[in-house]
Order: structure tokens, then sequence, then C-alpha cells
């Protein structure tokens, strides 16, 4: 356990390293509009330009460039060339947001996946899965920021049920963040429910034709615990790690649509937004901070897995 | 990452997930089996005759642009006036509401602010997005192909490098790694080696969703030419002095193929849904230049005054979408007939 | 002699193919009495599982159809609902199936799996189902780790000791094994099968006990029920049928198994050729193509009658007296062929 922990630990460090490097290069390839000239503001005296050229290593090579942000990066120091404002309050301002919308809609979709996946497995070969087969199709094949436009439009605007965009904390008012939150939720998890439900209609069929299962019926179990006991736990494998990943990638800003579309101003939707300024230090806070949860995630769902299924071992991992 | 966008492969146990070679490893039945399985499958018929009708349509814009509504995908009509029930109507109210649907020659699914057909723009706009998202789809397969074989083939350090370079993509916000290449690109032009590309290039948003794809297609191919590096008919080529192209070309390849074939509908699909996705945050095709994704992004942005501007394309777009993941679906089925019930 | 505890009349069934409706069970009937080792043998395909499953309504699908009729006790297993078949599941009849390591639910603790078996049906606490599961697994042998164990923790042996202990939670009259030693290596085999012999004295369940394997018969069961591409072609006493089998496709087995027809590790004739199709209708007796007896009268299908004494019943038109000729070469039961009947 420990050295699969120190393993994932080394492989999460190589990943945030290779990915910062990624996200510095593409926006360094460039013209990026002299960054000392933006971040010294209007009333800006040459000193300042210069001094900020210096800090920033703007006037070195790419290497020390990229050194010097990085140790900003972890001294919490980074600054957006753009307005000056620090990202790392930016962020923090905006991981609430995000974190509503991703554990919200996580256990949304994960609940509905699983229960439409169940049902059209089990239906299989009626009209009835047939039909909700071909909604989880039409799920996947829309796409988010349409369809939460026009949830935003028709439910929100139009029959005045919900607000149009924003977000209030969950402790300042439960009801209306949560009032605020199910638009984007509902829009998120319609995708992934598609998808999931997919996943977990086939991985149910393939269970259902095991031996165990037989002999579960064999002894009599009725069948919704024949489904829930013995068919469901091995079949939701699959969706496990599928649903680690996502949830790790809404976690650290990757519904920038959702986002963008219910204007959460969550840090997918900071992202977004930065790199339409081409401003490099926001962006690459991030992507690295997505890509943490992603590799943290990653690694829960290996630990996930071995609970799940005794037959594998976390050790060789 | 895969957020919001990819219908992606379940994933196996331990390293990181979607890396085993699950269902891309067919048992390749019978090509023509599996077409006859194929053709005997109503909704994929269904599918591609949807698919057939939307391309023809696209290709039919010209026409409709020339012959029906007479105009372009770019002309603006903000002053004009035309014909509804007898009426004489604004193309663009005072205001700036746009007419709504016609349903005739003229402006048949109404204008945009800008006084644009939509019809028209609607048909040219098909054409960017079926174009951007098979264009991208057979860029990704080539380099996925490509580096899934060398990565495969070789093993060793060149796998190793192979395989980390791909995880990074991977492990890169899908849309984020999007939008961020689509922006740089726009600014800066793209030149490989003989080949510029201005930054308002139709072929900037396919090179970007290319790539960003190219892990998911890749990953699964690398698992299955690992394992097919074992097999014995491999082992026979190279006893034979079969070079390592030669082994690749002849002796792989022709077996990656059901695996390539069952991705590239899905795989369509999702490029189609990510050029959108970058048009609507502004990284994808530039405006002037219609495709489904920046007249989903103007739609939306103008949604209260102009419901139709925001779900004519969309449908469209969900239409085929859909169309290619059904089809997607079926082929997998036919190819593989264990798995999963097909109807 | 008491009534059956279970009673099969005229078992069919098919299923609906892309090729069309394969009858996989054709007119079967058998009885299974307290105490009792029914064994049913044949070749791979025969229908041996189809016949069991169908039983147990383990098989019943939109493409499966059944026909004829099963009694247990006064239940017509047959025509009852899934819900009714379903309390008899467990309680009055058990499965233990082929290959103990694919029917134990790999995620599950063996233990836990034996008490879902006893809770399904009984209402006892779990404290106490455990006690039981615990005592039960001890008494089919398994060292009293094995109930905290998972399913690939365990030897083939033990799994299978497992599934009986399952079967056994809810003291089945009925116990329908189908090929329950299959998958085991032979020590193991043995061990099982002294298992299932001592439980049939200790409980008075009626086993079916499904198998490809004479040797099997031998050791266990009273009565055989050879079956041929989905038809009984021969019942009776093991005695009977081993010393004097009537039909030409029970020679074939008797001769191809070692060490039950005299034979001293003499080269094994296994039946040459293949069962027929069972898709169309029949072209008289199915054991035709494969028969060196075969002859005029095979064109219809004969029809399972005791032809030699009460009890003892095969379906081949051969005479008695010829099939006792036909079927010693140098002092042993086979299927040679040994010129062709008029
Ligand atoms: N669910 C089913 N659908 C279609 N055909 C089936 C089904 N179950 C069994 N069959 C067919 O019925 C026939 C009998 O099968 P069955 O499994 O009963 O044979 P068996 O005697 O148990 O053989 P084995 O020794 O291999 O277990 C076979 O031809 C098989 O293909
Ligand atoms: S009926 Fe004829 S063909 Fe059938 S087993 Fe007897 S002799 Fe052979
Ligand atoms: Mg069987």
């Amino acid at each position: 356990m420990l050295s699969f922990l120190v393993r994932r630990l080394a492989a999460m460090v190589l990943v945030l390293f290779a990915i910062s490097v990624l996200t510095f290069s593409i926006f360094n390839v460039i013209p990026n509009g002299e960054p000392e000239n933006r971040m010294a503001g209007r009333t800006q005296t040459p000193a300042q330009v210069e001094a900020i050229r210096r800090e920033w290593g703007f006037d070195r090579g790419m290497v020390v460039q990229y050194a010097t942000t990085m140790r900003k990066v972890f001294t919490g120091d980074l600054i957006s060339y753009y307005n000056g404002s620090r990202v790392g309050e930016e962020i923090l301002r905006g991981l609430p947001r995000t974190f509503s919308l991703a554990v919200g809609a996580a256990l949304l979709w994960m609940a509905l996946a699983v229960a439409l996946g169940l049902y059209s497995a089990v239906r299989s070969g009626r009209l009835s899965g047939w039909l909700t087969g071909a909604l989880a199709v039409i799920g996947i094949s829309m796409p988010v920021f349409w369809v939460g436009a026009l949830m935003n439009h028709y439910l929100g605007f139009e029959a005045g049920l919900f607000p149009n965009g924003g977000y209030v904390p969950l402790t300042e008012d439960p009801l209306a963040w949560a009032h605020h939150l199910i638009l984007p939720w509902t829009a998120l998890s319609i995708l992934f429910i598609g998808v999931y439900s997919r996943v977990l209609r086939s991985s149910v069929m393939d269970t259902m034709s095991e031996d165990y299962v037989r002999t579960a019926r064999a002894k009599g179990l009725s069948e919704g615990r024949v489904l829930v006991r013995h068919v469901l736990r091995n079949s939701l494998i699959p969706i496990v790690s599928l649903w680690g990943l996502d949830f790790g990638a809404v976690l650290g800003g990757g519904a920038i649509l959702t986002e963008t579309v219910f204007d959460l101003q969550g840090v997918g939707q900071y992202a977004a937004e930065s790199i339409d300024q081409l401003d490099v230090p926001p962006v690459l806070a991030v992507t690295m901070l997505g890509a943490f949860f992603i590799v943290v995630l990653n690694t829960v769902v290996d630990v996930l897995y071995a609970v799940l299924d005794p037959r594998i071992r976390i050790g060789r991992l | 990452m895969a957020t919001e966008l990819i219908d992606r492969a379940p994933a196996g146990p331990g390293g990181l997930p979607g890396e085993e070679a699950a269902g891309v490893l067919l048992a390749p039945a019978a090509p023509r089996s599996a077409l006859r399985r194929l053709a005997g499958s109503r909704s994929a018929l269904g599918a591609a005759a949807l698919l057939a009708l939307l391309v023809l349509a696209a290709l039919a814009a010209p026409l409709w642009a020339d012959h029906v509504a007479g105009t372009t995908p770019y002309a603006n009509h903000i002053t004009d006036r035309v014909e509804v029930g007898g009426k004489a109507r604004d193309v663009v109210s005072p205001d700036g509401v746009p007419i709504g649907p016609t349903w005739r020659g003229r402006f048949f699914l109404g204008a945009d602010v800008n006084g644009r057909d939509i019809m028209v723009r609607l048909l040219y706009g098909g054409r960017n997005s079926l174009m951007i998202g098979v264009a991208a789809a057979l860029l990704t397969a080539l380099l996925a192909v490509a580096t899934a074989l060398v990565a495969g083939y070789f093993r060793g350090w060149v796998d190793g490098v192979l395989a980390r370079g791909l995880d990074v993509i991977w492990a890169y916000p899908v849309i984020l790694l999007g939008v961020a290449l689509g922006t740089a690109f726009a600014v800066g032009g793209v030149r490989l080696g003989p080949v510029e590309l201005a930054g308002d290039s139709k072929a900037i948003p396919v090179l970007v969703i290319a790539v960003v794809y190219v892990p998911y297609m890749a990953r699964p191919l690398r698992g299955t030419v690992l394992a097919l590096r074992e097999r014995e008919f491999v082992a026979a080529a190279r006893a034979q002095g079969a070079g390592a192209v030669r082994v690749m070309w002849s002796e792989i390849l022709p077996n990656l193929l059901p695996g390539i074939v069952v991705l590239l509908p899905l795989m369509v699909a999702n490029a189609i849904l990510l050029e959108a996705a970058l048009s609507y945050l502004g990284a994808g095709v530039r405006p002037p230049e219609p495709s489904w994704g920046t007249m989903i992004d103007d739609g939306v942005a103008r949604i209260v005054t102009a419901e139709h501007l925001a779900i004519a394309p969309g449908l469209m777009l969900v239409l085929t979408v859909a169309a290619l993941n059904v089809l997607g679906d079926r082929v997998r089925d036919a190819l593989d007939p264990h798995a999963g019930a097909g109807t | 002699m008491s009534s059956p505890l279970l009673r099969v009349e005229d078992l069919g069934v098919s299923f609906a193919t892309a090729e069309g409706s394969v009858r996989a069970v054709d007119s079967v009937s058998f009885e299974l009495r307290t105490g009792e080792v029914l064994a049913i043998v044949g070749e791979s395909g025969a229908g041996k599982s189809a016949c069991a499953m169908a039983l147990m309504g383990l098989n019943r699908s939109p493409g499966a159809c059944f026909s004829g009729a099963a009694w247990l006790g006064e239940l017509e297993l047959l025509a009852v609902p899934d819900a009714a078949l379903r309390r008899v599941r467990g309680t009055d009849m058990a499965l233990i199936p082929q290959d103990p390591l694919s029917a134990l639910n790999p995620v599950q603790r063996a233990g836990d799996q034996v008490v879902e078996a006893m809770r399904a049906h009984e209402r006892v606490s779990r404290r106490a189902a455990r006690e039981r599961a615990r005592a039960l697994m001890v008494s089919v042998g398994l060292p009293a780790a094995a109930f905290a164990a998972h399913p690939h923790e365990l030897s083939g042996g033990m799994r299978q000791r497992v599934m009986i202990a399952m079967a056994l939670s809810c003291q089945p009259r009925v116990l329908i094994a189908d090929e329950p030693t299959t998958a085991l290596d032979v020590t193991i085999q043995a061990q099982v099968l002294a298992l299932l012999a001592e439980l049939r004295e200790r409980t008075g369940a009626g086993i079916l006990l499904v198998t490809h394997d004479l040797g099997v018969v031998a050791a266990l069961a009273d009565r055989v029920a050879v079956m041929y591409a989905g038809r009984l072609v021969e019942t009776g006493t093991v005695d009977e049928v081993f010393h004097d089998p009537q039909h030409p496709y029970t020679w074939g087995l008797l001769g191809s198994t070692p060490g039950l027809a005299g034979a001293r590790g003499e080269r094994l004739a296994a039946i040459a050729g293949a069962p027929p199709s069972r898709l169309g209708p029949d072209a008289g007796c199915r054991f035709r193509a494969r028969c060196p007896h075969e002859h005029a009268a095979c064109a219809a299908m004969p029809e399972l009658a005791e032809r030699v004494g009460p009890g003892h019943a095969d379906r081949c038109w051969l005479p008695v007296d010829q099939k006792r000729l036909r079927r010693e070469h140098g002092g042993r039961i086979g299927l040679e062929p040994r010129g062709i009947a008029a």
C-alpha cells in the first residue's frame, strides 16, 4: 500500500511537470503581447516594467521564465498578466462553485445512470429497453452548452422557475444554493447519464449471463436481490473508474462549458476566460489543478477497484 | 480528460484506465458477414440514410443558396424586406429582432441578427462541421495508429516515451487543451514544416481536435498492437526476415482495422461535438465562416430575442451526432456479434 | 413403493435460434425417489443440462419453449410462475453446478453466499444463519477459515464444497448436480463423490446427477438414464444398464470408458461420427447415422419401451437376442461393427 502510494505520488509529480511544460510552451510559441507591459498596468513607469521583467525572467530564456513562474505557482505569488490579480485568490474564489457543481452533478448522474442502465439492460429486447437506449444516445449527442442554454431560456427565463445563472454560497443560503445549481447539475448530468448508462447496460448484460447469477437464482433469491447483490456490484466496476476520472476532471475545472453557460464563475470558466486573454498564469494554475484532481481520483479509483473486487490487490497495481 | 465530451471506453483495473484493449481487439468477423449483419439492422440503415441525407444537403448548399434563397452565407440583408403571406416584412426589425422561419425559399428558417439567411448558413455550416469532423477523425486515426504501431511494435523506451506522452495529453482536461491550442494557433498561426496555416484557417480546428483525441484512440490500439506482437504470425513474418515497417504494415495493421472501423464513427461524432464546443468558447471556426458550432454560439447569445437561431443548428448537430453514434454502435455489434444485443 | 419426489413426464425443451428452433430435449420422462441417485448420462450437447435447468426454471427466457410436465410433489414446475418457482428453489430443490469457480460470486465471501442462501427462505437472524452456515461448511469438510475467504482464495475442491454447503443450506429434498466433478481433478473428484454419497445417506435427499462420466455413475448412482441427442435411449438400474445394456449407444459409451467394461487398459473405442442436427423433424432413430447395426426398421422412431424386463427400457429396434449377441467383442461390451443386420 505504501509503495503503491509512493509510486502514484511520483507519477503525479511527473504528470504535473509535463503538463505545466506543455501549457507553458503552448502559450510561449505565440506572440504574447509583452506580459510585463500588461502587468504593469496603465500608469506604468519604465522602472516598474523593468522590475517586472526582471522578476519574471521575461528578459531571459524560456527555461528561466518557466522556473520563475513555477516557483510563483508554489509560493502563491502567481499573478495575472492581464490585470495583476492574484491567481491563487481567484482560484480559491472559484473552487467552491466548481466543487458544488461537481459534487451535485456527480451524485445525480451516477444515481440516474445506474437506474437507467439497469433498466435498459433488464428490459433489453423490449420497447421500453429500446426507448431508454435511444434516450441515452440522444443524451450523449447533445452539446452541453446548447442544452444548458435552452434550459436556462425556457425553464429559467420564460417559465421563471430557476434563476438566470449565478451562484449563492452554500453557507449563505442552502436552498438558494441548490436552486441556482439544479439546472447546471442537470445539464452536465445529461451527457454523463447517457455515457454511463450505456456502459453499465452492456456490462450488466455481460454479468447476467455469468454462472454465479444463475447460482443466485438457483438459491431462490428474488429477481431484485439478484440484480442488486450479484449483477450490479460486479457490473459497477467499469463505470466506477469512469466516474472517478470524470468527477476528478469536473472538480479541477473541466466542466468549462457548463460553468460558462450558467455563468457559475468557477475555475473552469476562469481558465477559459484567461485563455481568451492569453493570460498564461491562470491557465497554467488551473490546468495543473485539473491534472492534480485527475491523478488523485485515478488513485482513488484504483483503491475502489480493490474494494469492489477482492481479486485485485492494491499492492500489485 | 474527456469531460463533457467523449463517449469513452470503459477502463480496466490498474494503471491509467482505458489502457487495455477492451473491445478493440475484436474477433474479426468476416467482413462480408459483418456487412450483412449491418445491413440487417434497421437502426443502422436508418442512421446511414439520415447521414447520407445530411451529407447530400451539405453538398447541395450552393444549389439552395443560388437557386432557392438567392443569397450567400455571408451576405447581410439587414435592411431588406421579405414577402411572407402577401405582406412585406423586415428581415431584421428596427429594434434588432430577426425574422423567424418563413417556410419558403428566402429565409426558409429565418434570419440572424445580421440579416443572413439561416437555412443557407445551416447548409454551408453543415459542410464545415461535417468536413472538420471527418477530417479530424481521420487525422486522429492516422496519428493514433502511427503512435500505437510504433509504441507497440518497438516497445521498450520508445513505448515508454510515447505512452507517457499520451498519458499527459490524456490527463489534460479535453476542452481546456482544445481551447488553449485553438487560441494559441489562432493568434500565431501554425507552421508545420512546409505547411503554413493562417490563424483563421479551418484546418486549425481540425488539427486541434485531432491532437486532443489522439490518446483516446491510441491507448486502446496500442494495447492491441502489444497483444498482436506476441502472436505467431508476427514471429513467423519476422523469422522470414520481414522488416519492422513490413510487419507493421502488412501483418499488424490489417488486424487493427476492425478496431479502427468501430471507433471511427464515434470519433467523427465527438469531433463534431468538440468543434461546436470550441466555437462556442471562441476557439474554433472563425466568424463569419459558418459552422454549426459558431451558429449555436450566435444563437445561444441571442436566445431571448430569437430562439430559432439556437434551435436550428443545435437540432442539426444532435441529429448528426446521434446518427453517428447509432451507426457506431451497430458497426461494433456487427463486427463483434457477442457484444451486446443490437436492434 | 413411496411416491416419487420428482416426476418428469414427456419433457420437451426447445430454443429459438437464428437457424430455427433447436429441440434440446425431447419427450424425456423419469422419476426420482427419496434417497435415490438417478444419473443422466450422455455426450456433450445431449441436452442433459437443458433438462436439469428446465426443472429449476433457470433456462426460462423469451426464446425458450417448454412442453410436458414436471411434478415436484404437488407443484407442476413447468407451469408455475417464476415467483412460485423461486420459493422452491433452494428449499425443495437445489443446484450443484459444474464449475464451482464461475458459479461463485467472485466479490462475495464464501460464507456470506451460504448465509444468503439460508436467509433467502428462512427468517433467521444474520447471526444465527452465520453460525449455521459455519457449522454446515465444516460438516462438508471445509476448514473454518473458508467462511471468510473469497472464492479465488479457495481450491477447486473447496469451492465445490462451498457450493454443496450452499445447496444444503435449506435441507432440499431434491439435489440437482450438473456435472459436479467435471471441473475437479481426479483425487478431488473422489472426495466430492464420497461427500455426495454420504449426504444421500444422511439427508435422504434424492439426487439427480448429470454427467458424461460412467465412472461417476458407477460410484454413486442407483439408476441411469442414457440420453442421446435430446432423447432418453435407455433407462434402468446401474446394474442392468452396465451389465445388460440394450442400446447400441450405451454399448458405445461403455466401450469407451476405461475400467468399466472389463477392459485391461486397451485402446478406447470412441464412437465415430457426430450427433444429428435437431432443427428439422426426425428421420427415424436418432442414432442411425452412427449406428453400425442400423437396418430397415430404423427408419421409424423407436419408442422407449421395456423390452427386456420391468424397469429397464430402451429405444432400439433390434431384437433382444440380437442385442446380446452383437454387443460383445471378445468378452467386453462395445460398438464395433460385426456384420450389418438384415
Ligand atoms: N439457451 C440456449 N439457447 C439455444 N440453444 C441452447 C440453449 N441451451 C442449450 N442449447 C442447445 O441445446 C443442446 C443441449 O445443450 P445442453 O447444454 O443441455 O447439453 P449438455 O448435455 O448439458 O452438454 P454438456 O455435457 O456439454 O454440458 C445443445 O445443442 C445446445 O446448443
Ligand atoms: S434403432 Fe436401429 S439405428 Fe437406432 S440404435 Fe437401434 S439398431 Fe441402431
Ligand atoms: Mg451441461
